[in-house]
């Protein structure tokens, strides 16, 4: 069983008392200081939301040296690949840099994204 | 700063500007600077009806990146610049003996106006005309560029880089394996640009930071170039496609240069200027190329905070900027765009 409200509910209330209670009667480099928290509260919260889709996309790069590294960091022995010039041009690769990127991105600041790529991130298509 | 460390100051000052009489009002932190610290000097000069005057003090910040200049390597710089008729603060004084206010720094004129980039791309009463900015921008740009080799007083630039992108590329691949930063979607862009390297240009000086948030507007116009940190000899067009990318346009990625003005007004101010043509093509690679050094340096610039050495929610954040970056370099390296592709 799960106490309520959840992490992200809590992020969120946090983020709209910090922002309508605080954030106004503040200025300078205390207002900066706030809307900097308020800024990583957001993404906090979008990275829970994201999580699933961030996996499955983390999981598709890896694919890509799946039995190929016996010891270590399977994503350094991708990183040595692509400097060879193993993945020159390499479509299927960049399609899955391309949505791992999308989805990380977005958790940073949805307005980098198209509509069309928000919805692909599972963040919606309107900017929270 | 410390009442110790501001006696300290005032007496260097005093030695420094061959004033005999000089007091110090006020010494205030500027905001900005994860790299270097602003100060804010107010003094007054000479006994009674004392002069008013202001200053910029640079010194190091708590610790600095490893791409980063000396103080006094960047004030020989400023200098050389002041010299070439660049619009700088005007350098007055340096000092190495950390002693007095606890590291090595550097003092400038004051100059009034905006720095902040997001400020100077909203507020379009800053700057005057947007056009004559973007030329001037330009201009100010090929006056940097016409200071060439051999300079004496920059001697401790070392020889110019025979293989400029090979070398970035490699300090930038260096710097992600220092910091044990598996990144493939920057391997692929730094891959695409080991194949597609443009032509060497002649190397000048390269201001090598040159963007919005990194000059002085006013009112009127711009009224100096800052920052100075990581000049040194290098390729010309990387400057320009540094100053273009879309990274440093602040939410105006119509407006290419800087977010402030066309691309055309600025190659306009620069080809004035210099005399030579911009080779469009190379600033469209370096544009590319500067979404990955960007990216290398906010994960430098994480690393300070994730280190424990200097814990800052800005530090922090500033790590979190790097997939939008990847995007970028994603977007602009698509199969299609390769000089190779099947």
């Amino acid at each position: 069983m799960r106490d309520e409200p959840s992490g992200p509910a809590l992020l969120d209330i946090a983020h709209r008392t910090l922002m309508a209670d605080i954030v106004p009667s503040l200025s300078g480099r205390q207002r900066y200081a706030a809307l900097m928290v308020a800024n990583a509260m957001r993404i906090a919260a979008r990275e829970q939301q994201v999580a699933p889709r961030a996996g499955l996309a983390g999981e598709a790069i890896l694919e890509f040296v799946a039995g190929e590294t016996d010891s270590g960091n399977p994503v350094s022995a991708l990183v040595q690949q692509i400097r060879e010039g193993r993945f020159d041009s390499d479509a299927v690769l960049h399609g899955a840099l391309r949505d791992d990127a999308v989805i990380a991105a977005g958790t940073w600041k949805p307005s980098v994204l198209s509509p069309a790529e928000r919805i692909k991130a599972g963040l919606g298509p309107d900017l929270g | 700063m410390d009442p110790q460390r501001v006696n300290a100051l005032q007496s260097w000052l005093g030695r420094a500007l061959s004033e005999s009489s000089i007091t110090i009002d006020d010494v205030r932190k500027l905001d900005g600077g994860a790299i270097q610290e602003n100060w804010r000097v107010r003094c007054s000069v000479g006994g009674i009806n004392a002069d008013k005057r202001g200053f910029v003090l640079r010194r190091d910040a708590q610790t600095t990146i490893a791409s980063s200049r000396t103080r006094a390597q960047e004030y020989a710089i400023i200098e050389a610049a002041h010299h070439a008729g660049v619009r700088v603060a005007t350098p007055l004084a340096a000092c190495d003996d950390p002693e007095v206010i606890g590291a090595p720094f550097f003092l400038m004129r004051w100059v009034d106006g905006v720095s902040l980039g997001p400020r100077i791309v909203k507020d379009t009463t800053l700057g005057g005309d947007r056009m004559q900015l973007g030329e001037q921008l330009g201009r100010e740009l090929a006056r940097i560029h016409g200071i060439r080799m051999p300079q004496a007083s920059l001697s401790f630039l070392g020889e110019p880089d025979t293989d400029p992108v090979g070398s970035a590329i490699g300090n930038l691949r260096a710097t992600l394996d220092r910091l044990g930063a598996a990144r493939p979607a920057l391997e692929w862009g730094l891959r695409w640009a080991d194949v597609h390297a443009p032509p060497r240009s002649s190397p000048t000086l390269v201001h090598h930071d040159f963007r919005t948030g990194n000059y002085i507007v006013d009112e009127q116009g711009l009224a100096a170039i800052l920052d100075w940190e990581f000049a040194g000899w290098g390729d010309p067009m990387s400057d320009l496609g540094w100053f273009c990318a879309e990274c440093w346009r602040f939410g105006r990625p119509d407006l290419e240069a800087g977010g402030v003005a066309p691309r055309a007004a600025f190659y306009q101010g620069y080809e004035a200027e210099s005399g030579s043509p911009v080779d469009d093509d190379a600033v469209r690679f370096w544009e590319m190329f500067a979404h990955l050094r960007w990216a290398v340096i906010a994960l430098e610039q994480a690393e300070r905070h994730l280190s424990g050495r200097e814990p800052s929610l800005e530090l922090a954040l500033t790590g979190r900027i790097v997939p939008e970056l990847e995007l970028a370099v994603l977007k602009a390296t698509e199969p299609g765009r390769w000089r190779r592709a099947p």
